[in-house]
């Protein structure tokens, strides 16, 4: 298992745009990956409503884990995704 | 490809729809949008379904959504569905949670995906907190 704190640095936040480019990037990948907001409430990643559900905002840590073969390379990418603010303020 | 029709008083379908590309970033053929206005009687309304259904193939399997159960559009849904032989599952009192849910898990099976809708009605309507 592979395990990530991430901080959301775009200025909105995990919003609906940023939850689905999140939500697609996850589902190209195999393994099960999941991301919660520290309250224990673990959500699947491949759930766009689910992440946008997660109200998560500007600032906020959030921990992905995935589980499976390429768990690895999930995270890095997903790492990538919100290094690169979701594509949003380039 | 599975279809989902929305059967809606307009402009809520194309509104939701629009919501829906714009947070993808892309359109999304599988929306079928059929708007009632005013004046359209249930004869009217079955005509527009059945004109998109044909558009789209004919599809075998469609997934429906309505806005207000009662109201016409749903009766005229209702009025359409009954004359086919499709398969079909959706629900009525449609909104964004349910659209963003059906088109993330568009792959699943009819009976999967009714189940997901319904999820995201549950979760998608909650009481608002500061958090």
């Amino acid at each position: 298992m592979e395990y990530k704190k991430l901080v959301l640095t775009n200025k909105l936040g995990l919003h609906l745009r940023a939850a689905s480019k999140l939500s697609n990037l996850a589902t190209t990948f195999q393994c099960d990956i999941s991301i919660s907001n520290g309250d224990g409430n673990k959500i699947n990643a491949k759930s766009v409503l689910g992440i946008t559900l997660l109200a998560a905002a500007f600032g906020t840590s959030v921990y992905i884990e995935a589980s499976g073969k390429d768990e690895k390379q999930a995270i890095n990418e997903i790492e990538k995704l919100f290094n690169n603010k979701f594509g949003e303020e380039l | 490809m599975k279809y989902f029709f929305l059967v809606c008083h307009k402009p809520l379908g194309s509104s939701l729809q629009k919501c829906v590309e714009f947070s993808i970033g892309e359109s999304i053929e599988e929306i079928i949008n059929i708007e009632v206005t005013p004046n359209d009687s249930l004869a009217e309304i079955q005509d527009l379904i059945e004109k998109a259904w044909h558009k789209c193939g004919k599809p075998r399997e469609i997934f429906v959504f309505s806005d207000l159960k009662g109201a016409t559009p749903c009766n005229g849904l209702f009025s359409w569905l009954r004359g086919k032989r499709i398969l079909y599952r959706g629900v009525t009192g449609i909104n964004l949670p349910m659209l963003v849910c059906a088109i993330n898990h568009k792959n699943l099976s009819l009976d999967s995906l009714l189940k997901k809708v319904l999820e995201a009605k549950d979760k998608g309507i909650q009481s608002l907190n500061i958090y």
